[in-house]
């Protein structure tokens, strides 16, 4: 992948830019994981928002993120052409846009339980692999707000950054929604 | 020419914008404040250890659990009313985690209070 090293109007490289998005989220990232790993989470709160319990909550809304992702990862490959349907429309940018803030609005209430009462655990394989998923995936998603917002950098930067937020969200779900589902079932709302 | 038809997602996403950018930063205020800000309470620090059903209703076993004794009836968990437990076992579920149940960090006092509480009412 070819990369510019000078805009050559005053305005830093794309590689610097690449540099600064992958900076900000490793920071994001970083900086929820040591939250998670200093905060003591011993705490009264339990959220529902409507569901029956808190533990109900996280699943429906970790699934309803899912699919929200998977809206924007079939909007963005209609867009990139990457599908054998006719030329995108117009309304399906709009589509690609709002599902992802939906799917990380849906992530909120799910990852500040998770971060407030339960923080960053280690007490076996799959809680470690989700512990750093979640994490990851707010700085990833960091990123690629910083990659959206940026002109001029490599054409490949935005699909692998898109791709990357994708994959570490499904991750997230696998370990602790997919998981939860195929040990109890899906819960009821 | 016709002119381009209105895109009506896009008046959404309008709306949606500074609304996911008020979320996100509502959540990181949230997150260092602590939770009172959406009527939660925080653990006090130096605070007397609290009594075993105190415990088991501030850290949201009832999210999970059912427990009459506690008012709680929380379905995903195991049914508490249900199982007969010793001190033992629950202390170290609680402990340790495992199956769909996270770990808890109690201390010492606090968890030996909430075993021998849930001990005591569970199975009945």
């Amino acid at each position: 992948m070819a990369v510019r090293s000078q805009t050559g109007d005053g305005n830093p490289s794309s590689g610097a830019r690449l540099l600064l998005a992958g900076g900000i989220g490793a920071a994001v990232a970083l900086s929820l994981g040591i939250y998670g790993r200093e905060h003591a989470p011993a705490t009264d709160l339990a959220i529902t928002l409507g569901f029956t319990d808190t533990i109900t909550m996280k699943v429906w809304l970790a699934t309803v993120a899912v699919l929200f992702a998977l809206v924007q990862l079939g909007s963005a490959l209609w867009m990139f052409g990457r599908l054998p349907l006719r030329a995108a429309p117009g309304w399906l940018g709009s589509l690609h846009r709002i599902s992802g803030r939906l799917a990380f609005l849906a992530s909120l209430p799910v990852a500040y339980h998770c971060l407030y009462q339960l923080a960053f655990q280690d007490s076996d394989t799959r809680v470690l692999v989700h512990s750093l998923l979640g994490c990851a995936f707010y700085g990833a998603f960091a990123s690629k707000v910083v990659i959206v917002r940026s002109h001029s950098l490599p054409g490949a930067a935005l699909p692998i950054a898109g791709g990357l937020v994708f994959t570490i969200l499904v991750g997230v779900w696998l370990t602790s929604g997919l998981w939860f589902i195929s040990e109890n079932g899906f819960p009821s709302p | 020419m016709a002119s381009p038809r209105p895109d009506p997602l896009a008046r959404v996403d309008r709306v949606l914008a500074p609304l996911t950018a008020l979320a996100a930063v509502f959540a990181i205020v949230v997150l260092l404040a602590g939770p009172e800000l959406i009527g939660a309470k925080a653990p006090s620090a130096g605070a007397p250890p609290r009594a075993g059903k105190q415990i088991f209703t501030a850290e949201g076993c009832g999210g999970c659990h059912t427990l009459a004794d506690a008012g709680a009836s929380g379905t995903s968990g195991l049914d508490l009313d249900a199982a007969a437990l010793d001190a033992a076992t629950v202390a170290a579920k609680v402990e340790s985690g495992g199956g769909s149940m996270p770990s808890f960090d109690l201390p010492a006092p606090e968890l030996d209070a909430l075993a021998e509480y849930v001990a005591e009412v569970a199975g009945r």
